[in-house]
């Protein structure tokens, strides 16, 4: 018969109980290295209005150049973050200043903006960049007579915003 | 030797001095890293913005007379509100090339590509082109316009 042995009693549990974040640590710091990375770049910095869908294009990063920002949503189009003229629908409604915008070719309300900013910011006469963030249902009428503003304006080197895909 | 129960925990070796013990709080560590990955995650953008750099065309015939006669031969790309599109040469030689859309109305972003490597062939030094549409035209298709056009022209042109 085989002799019983005796089972020693329960073991007691340590009471003191470390907690391993090392390993936290590491991960916390790939994860913070990886967002910091990614916030890099001018144009990550850019916000975009909720309603405004930029058109979608296969582009490569460019370096974003510091430039007027020049936004046509639905009811209107905003000059460096202010509204400069109305729209009804993307397009120029007929009771404003600018209801022969379509016919002259060039928005007068936008011109004048364009051209306020440029003296308040005393940009030099040189600088001739502006970045357009237009919606992708606004119609060619709309943004022919903004573009003709523009480039009235001085301002003639066109950096389309979109959507990289 | 004796050994002292009540010792602060360190190991004294050969009968040195006390040993250093350092014990690295990494707590508050965790704390602010916790609080910044936090703020970039919210603050931070999925949607990927790109540019596409061009130009303002000229909004006058006396302009584009004035343009750089280093580019004897200008290219205007004209879509059509059908899905067609209108390409006309002028300087050196003046042509005019239509592309008609799909049966279903599509527009044929192939035969655009297809009529510009054509111009190019005949005539290397095109180096710009002018990109405009009818009014009605959403800004979404003049952009897939515009890249088609500049994969094959360098310097692209909107408006007019």
């Amino acid at each position: 018969m085989m002799r019983r042995r005796k089972f020693a009693g329960p073991v007691e549990l340590a009471e003191d109980m470390s907690l391993q974040i090392t390993s936290m640590a590491d991960i916390f710091t790939i994860v913070l290295v990886f967002l910091l990375k990614t916030q890099v770049g001018g144009l990550s910095s850019l916000s975009v209005d909720r309603e405004l869908v930029l058109p979608e294009a296969p582009v490569r990063s460019q370096p974003y150049h510091d430039a007027l920002q020049l936004e046509i949503r639905r009811d209107g189009i905003l000059v460096d973050q202010r509204l400069a003229a109305g729209l009804r629908n993307f397009s120029f409604s007929g009771d404003s200043r600018d209801g022969d915008a379509e016919v002259s070719g060039i928005s007068q309300d936008v011109y004048r903006a364009l051209i306020r900013s440029r003296t308040e910011s005393k940009a030099t006469p040189e600088e001739s960049r502006v970045l357009l963030l237009a919606d992708e249902r606004t119609p060619y009428s709309t943004l022919n007579a903004v573009i003709g503003a523009a480039s009235a304006a001085g301002y003639v080197d066109l950096q389309l915003a979109v959507v990289e895909h | 030797m004796s050994f002292d129960g009540s010792s602060s925990g360190g190991l004294a070796a050969g009968g040195g001095g006390d040993a250093l013990d350092l014990d690295l709080n990494i707590a508050p560590v965790i704390d602010c890293l916790t609080v910044l990955i936090t703020f970039l995650l919210v603050s931070a953008s999925f949607i990927s913005i790109g540019m596409i750099s061009t130009g303002a065309a000229s909004f006058s015939e006396k302009a584009a007379a004035t343009t750089d006669p280093r580019h004897d031969v200008l290219l205007s790309v004209r879509m059509g509100a059908q899905g067609g599109w209108l390409l006309r040469l002028t300087g050196r030689k003046v042509e005019t090339v239509s592309v008609p859309a799909w049966a279903d109305g599509r527009r044929d972003f192939e035969g655009l590509a297809g009529a510009i490597q054509k111009a190019r062939e005949e005539f290397p030094e095109l180096e710009e082109a002018a990109v405009s549409a009818d009014p009605s035209i959403e800004y979404g298709d003049i952009i897939r316009a515009v890249e088609t056009v500049r994969r094959q022209v360098p310097k692209v042109y909107v408006g007019g």
